[in-house]
C-alpha cells in the first residue's frame, strides 16, 4: 500500500482494510482455500515465483531437489497461476442491505465480500472489475491487475455512503445485462433477491460467463421477529407497518419468504451457482465455501 | 342538598382549543419514530389507527385533565342546616326617680328598684333563648342605651352602669315602648322572634306617643310587649339622701302602677303582663317572659365547596407517568439492543436517520419536565398551607370632641361634622369582617362603642356625638391613647386607629404613651382637620367662646402631633383641608393593612397565580412533547391525501365539540351562579334609588357637568311624580336636592336643559297636595296635612333652599354627604302609613325617634356627680 493511499485513509477504513489483508494472508497459509489446488482461480500455475519450505500436506512433485540437496532440507518450488482469468463483481448497493438485526448490517457483510474478492485477485495477479451501483450512482471498475487502482477501489468501497433509503433503485431491484465483460469471465453478482423474474436476454447473456449469485440474508428474513416496540418502517414498499407480531403477520412472512426463494432459484437455477450469505456467520469463509464449490464444479 | 359545579376560572376551559390546534400541529410536524426494516410492508400489517392513537389519547387525556384542573372547578353543595336563632328582645326600663322605691328589697338591706332590678336583668339577658338584646331607657324622655346587639359583655356594663336621674324626671312608657319598636327593622320581615319587655311601675306621665299608640304599631308589626309592673300599690319607702348623695333614711309615699293599662297592651299585642311586688317575684316574671321566649330555627344553607382541582391534576399526572412509561418501552425496549437496525423518525413526511449514541437519545424530557412540574403543582395543592389565624382587622375611630373641633371651616361645616360623616361613611364601606369601634374624647377619653363586629354600636356613636357630650373639656391625648390602647384587643391581627382631629393637644406629657402604642402595634392614621390658623371657638349657647376675663378663646390646629403621632407608630397623616379625595385616601390606607403574619407568607401568591403559572408551563411541556416525543401519525407521501382528509373532517368535528364544550360550560356557570349572588343582584328600582344612583354618581366623579345636575333634577322630579302619583309621602329633601341641582346646572350651562320647566315642576311637587277625600267621607290620612307635615321635616318648617356654599361649589367628599332626601329613607313601607290606626302613632314615633340621642344620654351619663342631686318632689298621680 502506498503512502499516499495510507494518507487518504482515515483510520476506521484503514482498520477494516487491514483486517481484511491479515485474515485473506492468513488464509493463504492455513486455511482450506490452499488445498490441492495452488490457485483458487485457474488450478495449477506453470509460472515459477519462489521455493519455499516443504510442509506436511503439499505436493511432493513440487520439492526442488537440488535446493533441498544443497541445504540439507526440504524444500519445494511455488508456481504462479496463469493469469488470463477475468474476475468481475457486480455489486447492487440496494437500500435494503441498509440492515441488521443483529450486530452486523447486510450492507457491511456485502461490502467485506466485495472487498475480500478484490483482494484477493490483487494478491494473485488477476484481473479483476467491478460495476458498483448504488442509488443513481454507478461506479465501474474496468478489469485490472494494477493493485493501487484494486486497492483504490477496495477504500472507496469501505468509505462508500449508504444510498438513500427512499431512492428506488430499478436497476437494483432488477439485475439487467451488463456490457463490456470479457467472455468466460467469472462473474460475481451480489444483490438482494430481484423483484421480478430474469428476461430471456439475462438467460442468453448469463451463459458466456461463469455467473455466480450471492446475497446476505439476515436471520429476521429467515424468520418473522416477535413484537416489535415501535412502528416500522419499510423503505421499500415506502409504508409504515404495525409493530405487531400476529399469526397472520407469520403466515405473511413464510409467504412473503416463499417467493423470495423462487424467485431467488429463478433468476439462478444451478444450486451450485447460488450463494448466500448469513449475516450471523464468518463472510470470508463462506465465501471461500462458495469459491471452492465453484472449483469442484469445474 | 343540592350541588353544583362551579368553575372558579372558567376561562381556561378556552384552552380546550389547543386540542385541535395540537391536532394540526401533530398532523404537520408530529414525530413518529420508527425502525427501518425492508420488506417489512411485505409481512406486517399496516399500521391501524388504534396503533397510532394508543399513545395519543394518553397526552390528549393529559392535556384535557390538566385544562380543566386549570378551570379550578368546585363543587358547591348546599346542604340545608338547621340554626337555633335566638329572639331579638328589647327591654324598656324606666329609670325614673319612682324607681328609688325600696319596696323591692328587704327591709334589712334596703336596694331601690332599679338595684333590685339590675342582677334580674343580667340574668334574664343570659338565657339561651335569647339571641339579642337591646335596652331603652325612659324617663320623661327615652333615650335608646344599647341597640339590639349580642354583645352580652357590653350589655352588662351598661346595666351596671344603669342610674336613676340620667334623664329628666317623668314616665313616659309609650314614648319607652316606641323606641324599643324602632329598635326592630320593622320594615323588613322578622326572621326571629321579636318582643319587648317593659319594666315600668308607673303610669305615662309624658312623652309624645301614647302607650296604646305604641302597643297599636306593636300589634301592627306582631311584636308582643311583655310588661312587668314593678312595686306594690299604696305607699313604698323611699330614700333621703344628704347633700352628698348618701341615703340617711326613708319615708313613705305613695305608689302605684296603671296596670290596666299594661295589661291592656300586653293583651292586644299578644303578650302578658306581670307582677313584682318584690325581687323574687321580679325575678319570676322575667323567667315567665323568658319561657315565652321562642328559638327559631332557621334553615340555612351552607356551602360546601370541595375542589376537584388536586384530584383532576393527580389524574393529570398518572396519565403523564403512563404515557411516559409507554414511550420509554418504546425507546428503550428490545430495538436497542440491535444496533444495526436503522432507528430514525418520520416528520413532515420525510423520513430522518438519527445517529445512535448517547444515553439521552430519544428520552422525552418534556414530557419529563412537564412530570415533574405537575408534581410540584400536586405538591402546592396538596400542601396548601394553613392560612395565619384570621383574625380580624380592628379599627378604632378616635374622635376628637373638643371645642375646637367646632370651628367651621371654609367649607361651612364644622370639624367634628365633617369628622363623623368621614368616619361614618369610611365605617359604611369596611368589609363586614372588620371590627370597629369607636371613642370620643377632649379632656376625658371615652369608648362609647367597643371594638365589634356589630356596627350598630358604633353608627349610632358617630352619628350622634359633637362636643358638648364629653362631660370633661380640653384635649387631653394622654388620656385617650390610654383608652386607645385599652379597647383593643392584644390579639388581634391588623390594628389601624383613625385619628380625626385639629391636633390641638392639652399641654401633657403624652408622647411617652405612644410607644404603648407602637408596642400594641397599633398604626395610627391621624386625619388632621381645620387650616393652620387661628380661629375663635364657637360656643354652644352662640357667639363665641370666651375665658374668665372675657377675652376670646382662640384655637390653632397642630397638625405637627398628629404627624408626630402617625409617623411614630408606622401609620400615615392625612389632611382633609381642601382633600376632594380623603374619603378614599382614607380606605386605602386601611386596605393597605394586612394581617403581618401572613404579609411575609408566600401563600398568598402560591394559592393565586402560581398554580396557574405553573399549570401553564405544563401546558406548554405538553404541547411541546405532542411535538417532538408522542409519536403522531404517519404522513408519508403514499399517504398524504388520505391523511388530509381525515385529519380536516377529524380536526372540524373536535374544534366544533370543543367550542361547543367551552361554551356550554361557559353557559353552565351562568346558569349555576351562586343562589347569593342572585339575592344579591335582585335590587329594586324604584325613583328613589334612581336618586341616589344619580347622586352617587355625581359624588363620584372629580368634577361635575350640567348634564349631571340635570339627571339630578330629573331624577327628583320623576320621584316626586311617582310619590304624587301614588299618594306616597314625598320626602322634601329629595325635591330641593332637585332644585338646588337646577340652580347649579342653569350656572354652568343655561342651554343644557329646560331649567325653568324642571323648576317649575318641582315647586309644584313641593306644593302640599290637596286633601282627597275617601269613600266615606274621611279625609284619607295619606293625603291629611299631617302626612304632608310629616314629610315636610321635624319642625313642619320647609327647609332652606340649599345655598351655593354649602353644595357644589365645596367638592370635598367630607362636606358634600347630603343623602338626597335631606334624611333617612322611609322605613316604613306604604301600607302602615296608609292604615289609619297606625299612621298617626308612626308619626309620633318617628318625632320619639328623633329624641333619642345616644350622646345626650351618653352625657348625661358620664355627667353626673358625685353626689345626688335628685329632690323628691311631692308625688304626684301617675307617677
Amino acid at each position: 500500500m502506498s503512502g499516499s493511499a495510507n494518507h487518504l485513509l482515515d483510520s476506521k477504513t484503514r482498520e477494516a482494510l487491514q483486517r481484511l489483508v491479515w485474515r485473506l494472508r492468513g488464509r493463504r497459509a492455513v486455511s482450506t482455500a490452499t488445498g490441492s489446488e495452488r490457485s483458487i482461480f485457474r488450478g495449477r500455475g506453470m509460472e515459477f515465483d519462489q521455493v519455499v519450505k516443504y510442509t506436511f500436506g503439499d505436493d511432493i512433485r513440487d520439492v526442488d531437489w537440488n535446493v533441498t540437496a544443497r541445504l540439507g532440507d526440504l524444500y519445494r518450488k511455488c508456481f504462479v497461476e496463469e493469469r488470463e482469468v477475468v474476475v468481475f463483481i457486480v455489486f447492487h448497493d440496494d437500500p435494503a442491505l441498509q440492515f441488521g438485526s443483529g450486530e452486523r448490517s447486510k450492507r457491511e457483510v456485502a461490502i467485506e465480500l466485495v472487498c475480500y474478492a478484490l483482494l484477493l485477485a490483487a494478491s494473485k495477479r488477476e484481473r479483476v472489475g467491478l460495476l458498483h451501483r448504488s442509488g443513481s450512482i454507478e461506479h465501474r471498475l474496468q478489469p485490472t491487475r494494477d493493485r493501487r487502482r484494486i486497492l483504490s477501489e477496495v477504500v472507496r468501497l469501505l468509505k462508500s455512503t449508504p444510498p438513500n433509503l427512499r431512492e428506488a433503485c430499478e436497476r437494483c431491484r432488477q439485475p439487467t445485462v451488463v456490457g463490456g465483460i470479457p467472455h468466460g469471465s467469472l462473474v460475481l453478482w451480489l444483490t438482494e433477491i430481484p423483484d421480478g423474474s430474469p428476461s430471456p436476454q439475462w438467460r442468453a447473456w448469463s451463459r458466456h460467463f461463469d455467473l455466480r449469485g450471492l446475497r446476505v440474508e439476515d436471520p429476521w428474513e429467515r424468520s418473522a421477529p416477535a413484537d416489535l416496540q415501535k412502528a416500522i418502517f419499510d423503505p421499500i414498499a415506502n409504508q409504515v407497518v404495525s409493530a405487531r407480531a400476529d399469526e397472520a403477520a407469520a403466515v405473511a412472512h413464510a409467504d412473503w419468504r416463499a417467493a423470495r426463494e423462487r424467485r431467488w432459484v429463478g433468476w439462478w437455477p444451478d444450486s451450485r451457482r447460488r450463494h448466500v450469505v448469513d449475516v450471523a456467520g464468518d463472510p470470508l469463509s463462506q465465501f471461500i465455501k462458495m469459491l471452492k464449490a465453484g472449483e469442484k464444479r469445474r | 342538598m343540592s350541588s353544583y359545579l362551579d368553575l372558579q376560572f372558567a376561562p381556561a376551559l378556552l384552552l380546550l382549543m389547543l386540542i385541535p390546534i395540537a391536532m394540526v400541529v401533530r398532523f404537520l410536524f408530529g414525530r413518529l419514530r420508527v425502525m427501518v426494516v425492508p420488506y417489512a410492508g411485505f409481512w406486517r400489517s399496516d399500521i391501524g389507527r388504534w396503533d397510532n392513537l394508543r399513545v395519543a389519547i394518553w397526552w390528549y387525556a393529559s392535556l384535557i385533565l390538566v385544562i380543566l384542573a386549570a378551570a379550578e372547578p368546585v363543587i358547591v353543595s348546599t346542604a340545608t342546616v338547621n340554626r337555633s336563632v335566638g329572639a331579638d328582645v328589647v327591654m324598656a326600663v324606666d329609670v325614673s326617680t319612682s324607681m328609688l322605691a325600696e319596696d323591692l328589697s328587704s327591709e334589712s338591706t334596703p336596694q331601690d328598684r332599679l338595684s333590685v332590678l339590675k342582677p334580674a336583668l343580667i340574668d334574664f339577658i343570659d338565657d339561651e333563648a335569647i339571641g339579642r338584646v337591646g335596652f331603652v331607657l325612659f324617663a320623661g324622655r327615652a333615650y335608646t342605651l344599647v341597640p339590639l346587639s349580642a354583645d352580652r359583655s357590653w350589655l352588662k356594663q351598661q346595666i351596671e352602669a344603669l342610674e336613676i336621674g340620667d334623664i329628666e324626671d317623668g314616665t313616659a312608657i309609650g314614648d319607652g315602648l316606641g323606641l324599643a319598636l324602632t329598635q326592630f327593622k320593622l320594615a323588613e320581615p322578622a326572621d326571629r322572634s321579636r318582643m319587648v319587655v317593659l319594666l315600668t311601675d308607673g303610669s305615662n306621665t309624658s312623652g309624645v306617643l301614647k302607650p296604646p299608640q305604641a302597643a297599636a304599631i306593636a300589634k301592627r308589626f306582631s311584636i308582643p310587649i311583655y310588661s312587668v309592673a314593678m312595686g306594690r300599690d299604696g305607699y313604698a319607702p323611699y330614700p333621703i339622701f344628704d347633700a352628698n348623695g348618701r341615703r340617711i333614711a326613708s319615708r313613705q309615699q305613695p305608689s302605684s302602677v296603671d296596670r290596666q293599662t299594661l295589661t291592656t297592651i300586653s293583651r292586644e299585642t299578644g303578650g302578658s303582663h306581670h307582677d313584682a311586688a318584690d325581687a323574687k317575684q321580679l325575678t319570676d316574671a322575667l323567667a315567665a317572659i323568658a319561657s315565652r321566649l321562642v328559638v327559631v330555627q332557621k334553615s340555612e344553607a351552607r356551602l360546601d365547596r370541595h375542589s376537584l382541582a388536586p384530584g383532576l391534576l393527580l389524574a393529570a399526572w398518572i396519565t403523564m407517568v403512563v404515557l411516559f412509561v409507554m414511550l420509554y418501552r418504546e425507546l428503550r425496549g428490545r430495538t436497542l439492543a440491535q444496533t444495526r437496525v436503522l432507528d430514525g423518525f418520520i416528520a413532515g413526511g420525510q423520513l430522518q436517520i438519527r445517529a445512535v449514541s448517547g444515553w439521552l437519545r430519544g428520552v422525552p424530557l418534556f414530557l419529563i419536565a412537564a412530570v415533574v412540574t405537575t408534581s410540584i403543582a400536586l405538591w402546592l395543592y396538596q400542601k396548601k398551607p394553613t392560612p395565619p389565624i384570621a383574625m380580624p382587622q380592628q379599627i378604632l375611630f378616635a374622635l376628637d370632641a373638643s371645642r375646637s373641633m367646632d370651628i367651621v371651616d371654609e367649607s361651612g361645616a364644622s370639624r367634628i361634622e365633617r369628622a363623623t360623616r368621614l368616619a361614618s361613611r369610611t365605617l359604611g364601606q369596611l368589609q363586614p369582617d372588620v371590627a370597629a369601634g369607636v371613642l370620643v374624647f377632649a379632656g376625658s377619653a371615652h369608648v362609647v362603642a367597643p371594638i365589634g363586629l356589630e356596627r350598630a354600636l358604633a353608627e349610632r356613636a358617630l352619628t350622634s356625638f359633637g362636643s358638648i357630650h364629653v362631660p370633661k373639656q380640653g384635649s387631653s391625648y394622654l388620656n385617650w391613647i390610654r383608652e386607645a390602647s385599652a379597647a383593643f384587643d392584644a390579639a388581634a391581627g391588623d390594628k389601624v386607629l383613625v385619628l380625626l382631629s385639629d391636633g390641638e393637644a392639652n399641654p401633657e406629657n403624652w408622647a411617652a404613651e405612644v410607644t404603648r402604642l407602637r408596642a400594641m402595634g397599633i398604626r395610627v392614621i391621624a386625619v388632621g382637620f381645620g387650616q393652620e390658623k387661628t380661629a375663635p371657638i364657637p360656643a354652644a349657647s352662640g357667639g363665641w367662646l370666651r375665658d374668665a376675663r372675657g377675652l376670646f378663646v382662640y384655637a390653632k390646629p397642630q397638625p405637627e402631633n398628629l404627624r408626630r403621632l402617625a409617623t411614630a407608630t408606622g401609620g400615615l397623616m392625612l389632611s382633609a383641608h381642601e382633600n376632594p379625595t380623603l374619603s378614599r385616601q382614607l380606605l386605602e390606607s386601611l386596605s393597605v393593612a394586612k394581617p403581618t403574619e401572613s404579609r411575609f407568607w408566600p401563600a398568598d401568591i402560591i394559592e393565586g397565580w402560581a398554580q396557574r403559572l405553573l399549570l401553564s408551563i405544563v401546558l406548554l411541556l405538553l404541547l411541546i412533547s405532542a411535538w417532538r416525543e408522542v409519536p403522531a401519525k404517519a404522513r408519508l407521501a403514499t399517504f398524504e391525501m388520505r391523511a388530509h382528509r381525515v385529519m380536516t373532517a377529524s380536526g372540524l368535528v373536535a374544534a366544533f365539540l370543543v367550542m361547543g364544550i367551552a361554551s356550554l360550560s361557559l353557559r353552565s356557570e351562568a346558569q349555576f351562579a351562586r343562589p347569593l349572588q342572585t339575592i344579591q343582584s335582585v335590587e329594586e328600582r324604584d325613583a328613589l334609588n334612581e336618586v341616589n344612583g344619580v347622586v352617587r354618581n355625581i359624588l363620584s366623579r372629580p368634577s361635575v357637568r350640567a348634564e349631571d345636575y340635570r339627571s339630578l333634577a330629573r331624577a327628583a322630579a320623576n320621584y316626586g311624580a311617582i310619590h304624587r302619583l301614588h299618594a306616597h309621602p314625598i320626602s322634601e329633601g329629595v325635591l330641593r336636592d332637585g332644585l338646588a341641582a337646577v340652580a347649579l346646572g342653569r350656572q354652568l350651562d343655561p342651554s343644557a336643559s329646560d331649567w325653568n320647566a324642571l323648576e317649575q315642576q318641582l315647586r309644584r311637587l313641593l306644593e302640599p297636595p290637596p286633601p282627597v277625600m275617601a269613600d266615606d267621607g274621611e279625609i284619607d290620612p295619606a293625603n291629611e296635612p299631617l302626612e304632608g307635615k310629616l314629610a315636610m321635616g321635624s319642625s313642619g318648617e320647609p327647609e332652606p333652599l340649599p345655598t351655593e356654599g354649602s353644595e357644589g361649589t365645596e367638592t370635598s367628599d367630607v362636606d358634600d354627604v347630603r343623602s338626597p332626601g335631606g334624611g333617612a329613607a322611609d322605613e316604613f313601607g306604604a301600607s302602615e302609613w296608609r292604615d289609619v290606626s297606625v299612621a298617626v302613632p308612626l308619626y309620633l314615633l318617628r318625632e320619639v325617634e328623633r329624641g333619642d340621642s345616644y350622646a345626650e344620654l351618653f352625657r348625661n351619663m358620664q355627667g353626673r356627680s358625685g353626689g345626688r342631686e335628685i329632690v323628691l318632689a311631692p308625688p304626684t298621680q301617675g307617677w
